[in-house]
């Protein structure tokens, strides 16, 4: 009693003291405790993951220094997941506290992925799982596998060493030294190597175990590997029972006969039978048809055959035909019959059916073509369906009238199908209304009311005339001469004079203008030129072009409409501009030891075709050259031969264009990932509806320059980013308020943004409710949520960098176990001095 | 071990160690660092405002772009300075009215969607809870928790029969509710010293990689 008091008067320090041990301990030397990636945190990286190239992620950096731990390891993990993916990054803030702790994460990160960092390689075999039944007869050789799985970043050779134990208590394996210890017999303890390359999992076949004696079996498969960075994984056990053989032949059901059957038909009977005894057995089994009911019903069929079916084997049983006698009710019964059949009842199934006389009956379902208003000349293929509601296959005549015109056929119809019958086209002449009939009629048909269906077509005739394409250049000089085109169609169902129109307009001047008229057949689609255009001075000139036919039933396909930018003759000539846009690979921190392909993006910004020569070089070991063709605002990632990263350290990775009379040279080399071009910091702006609102409808209104004072309109990646519908993703890292419940409240509810959350422990329980309602599309809670989208970021390939917060989730675990020790012995050590008070 | 050379570290780790001198008793040490942590926050929040905010969106339209429109915000502004004049204070209220009638007028519908009818709806059984077994109990669970609960604070009627053990479960509801914000703030509480410890193991004395 004296222990629980002293524990009530404990100083506080010593515990403070405690934990601040506890934590400081995994810190320093890992346990490898190990963390496994939730659903919540896969389905935001899933998200991350399914943003195009190119597209654009937002990220909202709502917390202070205060919640650094937690939500900071997740703002560098997101950047890092989003720019080895090659999708931009723009961040803001909700907090104004928080807006320098997002320009250092963007630093850090952008820093990586400027040049490639190569790290050393991390080395963890694992055993996944191993592969054995559960239970088996004894004498049997019992196979065992183990799947081998590789986590580290190279190939590697790990040694695998199998122990089989026998005597070992149910369910339960033991460590080899402990059973040892406790005088277990090892049955088989052998060792094996296998090869694995990085991220590779494999089975590996260790050993057929005989089974002599009854009893449990413990397998221990351990793998062994030099320097293994997570020796917790290393070792899986796993036993399985041995028992006597024993034997059961059961019957699983009655194929045939079953059902509704029709007199005079030939039945093959069969059934399904199976061997759920532990050992192989010859199985006679029985089949008997009774009329009426059994077992009082009289035998009419028996025949007996016998299978052979190995331990859990289920086959079909044939018997001999038999013919379906006159209408009436039926019994069918399989048996087994196997000497010492340990489980009797499952021996025996029986089915009723029913026989009865056969069935005649064709109907017309539907009459499908020609019905409502078809166009006079258009050819139409006449369709109906038909039906055979009888008990067998019949040969049915379909007849078809039109108007004066008939059609004939014969169909052939399995019982309870239904066809479309197509008959030869039929070709609408005089405009009106006709009768449509079809009928399908057998003999002896036992219902007459469905053999015939009558509808109407009406005839009429169309006209209607469109412009299918305006062919122009996309751009032009001035001085060239532009070929103006157009493709017209007559649409309608009689030959039509069309009038054709096209001009072209600056502003409301006309520059040009044709004119002409053509006779188009039916159907007839034809392209025309309408002339050459020469334009004087350069501008933004609109083509325009439209059809005239009188009664013309359609209007929206008779317009079309392109514009032709005019450049001068010294653009033209000037207009030489071609530049590196990105280093997508090698970029960030990877293992050593791999190999990756250099990825580049170039693009030609001028207004002629060019053959680019790129080169890239990563360190002074990598070099390599190649020359693109580029049309004008093409945008191409060329793929340089393999560089493997085979030594550890830091290596700048440049690409760059050598165009010969390149006009601006500012952009023909490419670092990694540039500000304004592949991110842009907003930064933190007062009023946190206003902001979300205002980006919503325009974010360079919200935020005219960002973080650094640049006007938004001079960063490129803000040209395709003007509003929040730009952004197929938001992720709100927030701390509390305001944070991702504003972003849900007004960009998400107003403007559709998607949303995903990083939130600190504390608020994670008030998130959860927003996750099952689909409001968020993910979400990371707390420092374990940031470890699990590290560990997930790593895993992928994406980066190797140092993963603060999964380091800290073995303290973060050993502490909590601390801590529920604590709150259990404090409510002990209460409750019994309350008693000895009282 | 590579302790760090540079002066911001030290500075950043002599200051945590000031704060968690309260661990062991209040004292001037732990005081200074508050003070300091305060005062700093002010004035790095005073400095973002004026040149994020007052500076580019209101200083520059104002007096540098010549937009006299932008007078209307400036003096409504202005009016919250009121406070400290009591004459004049009643003159607060033409601000306190504007930002509470179109924050109320913007908030309320967008509210009323997502945390009414968007979480109405994840609450509701649709056929989508049936696709595996465990997707249809929590649904129920959740379900059932989230009648109970709202029982539990229906006060027009006596609690009793029905009513007594469906409120009786909210409060089990509640109270796992409570537990696992608990256990969350364990957690972030742990996360927080964590974060401490690593940067004085890892970015002042090097000894952790």
């Amino acid at each position: 009693m004296k222990f629980f008091e002293r524990l009530l008067r404990i100083d506080r320090k010593i515990i403070y003291l405690l934990i601040a041990a506890l934590v400081i301990l995994p810190l320093v030397r890992p346990l490898g405790l190990g963390v496994k990636a939730g659903p919540r945190a896969r389905a935001l990286f899933d998200a991350v993951d399914a943003i195009p190239t190119g597209r654009t992620l937002l990220i909202s950096v709502d917390f202070d220094p205060s919640s650094m731990p937690e939500l900071y390891p997740m703002l560098v993990a997101l950047m890092r997941h989003a720019f080895a993916r090659d999708v931009k990054v723009l961040l803001c803030g909700l907090w104004i506290t928080g807006a320098g702790l997002a320009d250092q994460a963007m630093r850090q990160v952008a820093g990586e992925f400027r040049m490639v960092s190569v790290v050393g390689t991390r080395r963890d075999v694992a055993v996944t799982d191993i592969l054995c039944p559960v239970a088996a007869d004894s004498g049997t050789d019992v196979p065992v596998s183990a799947v081998i799985s590789n986590r580290g970043s190279r190939a590697e050779t790990a040694a695998v060493q199998l122990m089989v134990l026998t005597g070992v208590s149910a369910g339960r394996g033991l460590p080899a030294r402990s059973a040892q210890a406790k005088g277990r017999d090892t049955l088989i303890n052998i060792h094996q190597s296998v090869g694995l390359a990085r991220g590779q999992v494999d089975t590996v076949v260790l050993a057929d175990i005989p089974t002599a004696t009854l009893g449990e079996y413990s397998i221990e498969v351990r793998v062994s590997l030099p320097d293994d960075e997570n020796p917790g994984n290393d070792l899986r056990s796993k036993s399985f029972r041995v028992t006597r053989p024993q034997a059961d032949g059961a019957v699983e059901v009655i194929l045939a006969p079953s059902g509704i059957l029709e007199a005079g038909l030939a039945v093959t009977p069969a059934g399904l039978v199976a061997n759920r005894g532990t050992a192989r057995a010859e199985i006679p089994v029985t089949l008997r048809i009774l009329r009426g009911k059994w077992p009082t019903g009289t035998e009419i069929y028996r025949q007996s055959v016998v299978t052979g079916l190995g331990p859990g084997d289920v086959d079909t049983v044939v018997f001999g035909e038999w013919q379906v006698p006159s209408a009436g009710e039926y019994q069918a019964v399989l048996a087994t019959g196997l000497p010492g059949d340990g489980e009797p009842r499952n021996d025996t199934a029986s089915a009723g059916f029913a026989v009865r006389e056969p069935l005649v009956d064709a109907a017309v379902v539907a009459v499908l073509s020609p019905v409502g208003r078809v166009d006079s000349g258009v050819a139409v293929i006449p369709r109906v369906g038909v039906a055979n509601h009888g008990s067998r296959r019949e040969l049915i005549p379909v007849s078809l009238n039109i108007g004066s015109d008939r059609f004939d056929t014969l169909m052939d119809v399995g019982p309870g199908d239904t066809v479309m019958v197509r008959f030869p086209s039929w070709l609408p002449v005089d405009t009106g209304t006709l009768p449509v009939s079809c009928r399908a009629v057998l003999a002896g048909d036992s219902r007459n009311g469905n053999d015939e269906q009558g509808e109407s077509v009406r005839v009429v005739t169309r006209v209607d005339a469109a412009v299918r394409k305006l062919v122009v250049p996309a751009s032009a000089c001035a001085g060239d001469s532009v070929a103006i085109s157009v493709v017209v169609a007559n649409l309608g169902t009689r030959a039509e004079s069309v009038s054709i129109v096209a001009a072209v307009l600056q502003r409301s001047d006309t520059a040009w203008e044709e004119q002409r008229t053509e006779l188009l057949a039916a159907g007839e689609s034809k392209k025309l030129c309408l002339g050459n255009w020469q334009p004087e001075r350069q501008g933004k000139y609109r083509v325009a072009t439209r059809v005239y036919l009188d009664g013309d039933a359609v209007a929206r396909n008779d317009t079309a409409t392109a514009m032709i930018p005019v450049t001068s003759v010294e653009q033209k000539r000037e207009a030489r501009d071609v530049s590196a846009v990105t280093v997508l690979a090698p970029a960030g921190i990877i293992d050593s030891g791999i190999t990756v392909v250099p990825r580049v993006t170039v693009t030609n910004l001028g207004s002629r075709p060019e053959s680019v020569p790129v080169s890239i070089r990563i360190g002074n070991s990598y070099q390599h050259d190649t020359i693109v063709w580029l049309e004008p605002a093409w945008l191409d990632t060329l793929i340089f031969p393999a560089w493997s990263a085979d030594s550890v350290g830091t290596y700048p990775v440049l690409a760059y264009t050598r165009l010969a009379g390149d006009r601006n040279r500012s952009n023909d080399t490419a670092l990694g990932r540039e500000y304004g071009r592949d991110y842009v910091y907003l930064g933190w702006k007062a009023g946190v509806d206003a902001v979300i609102l205002g980006m919503g409808e325009n974010i360079k209104g919200v935020f005219p320059v960002d973080y650094y004072g640049h006007p938004l309109e001079q960063l490129p990646m803000m040209h395709d980013v003007q509003r929040l519908r730009d952004i197929p993703l938001g992720v709100a890292l927030s701390a509390g308020t305001p944070g991702y419940q504003d972003w849900m409240l007004y960009g998400q509810a107003r403007y559709g943004l998607k949303l995903g959350a990083g939130v600190t422990a504390v608020s994670a329980a008030d998130a959860y409710p927003f996750l099952q309602s689909g409001q968020l599309s993910g979400l990371l809670s707390g420092m374990a949520g940031a470890a699990e989208y590290e560990l997930m970021v790593e895993r992928a390939g994406y980066s190797r960098a140092y993963k603060p917060a999964v380091a800290a989730m073995d303290s973060q675990s050993l502490a909590h176990v601390v801590i529920m020790v604590l709150v259990i012995v404090g409510n002990v050590a209460f409750f019994v001095t309350r008693k000895r008070r009282a | 071990m590579h302790i760090s050379t540079s002066l911001l570290t030290w500075i950043a780790a002599i200051l945590t160690f000031g704060i968690f001198s309260f661990l062991w008793r209040d004292n001037p040490f732990y005081r200074a660092c508050e003070h300091l942590f305060v005062g700093v926050s002010v004035g790095y929040s005073i400095a973002l405002t004026w040149y994020n905010s007052v500076y580019p969106d209101l200083i520059t339209p104002l007096f540098r772009q010549g937009k006299p429109l932008y007078i209307v915000p400036f003096l409504l502004g202005l009016c919250y300075f009121t406070r400290f004049i009591p004459k004049a204070s009643w003159l607060i209220r033409f601000p306190m009215a504007f930002v509470m009638g179109w924050s109320a007028g913007v908030a309320i519908p967008a509210l009323f969607q997502t945390y009414i009818l968007k979480q109405v709806q994840g609450t509701l059984l649709g056929p989508e809870i049936f696709r595996s077994w465990d997707t249809l109990v929590w649904a129920l669970v959740s379900f059932v928790g989230v009648v109970c609960s709202v029982l539990y604070f229906f006060f027009s009627r006596e609690h009793r029969g029905v009513l007594r053990f469906a409120s009786g479960t909210g409060i089990v509801f509640l109270m796992v509710g409570f537990g696992a914000s608990f256990g969350f703030t364990v957690m972030a509480r742990m996360s927080l010293l964590i974060g401490r410890l690593q940067f004085l193991l890892r970015d002042w004395l090097g000894l952790i990689h």
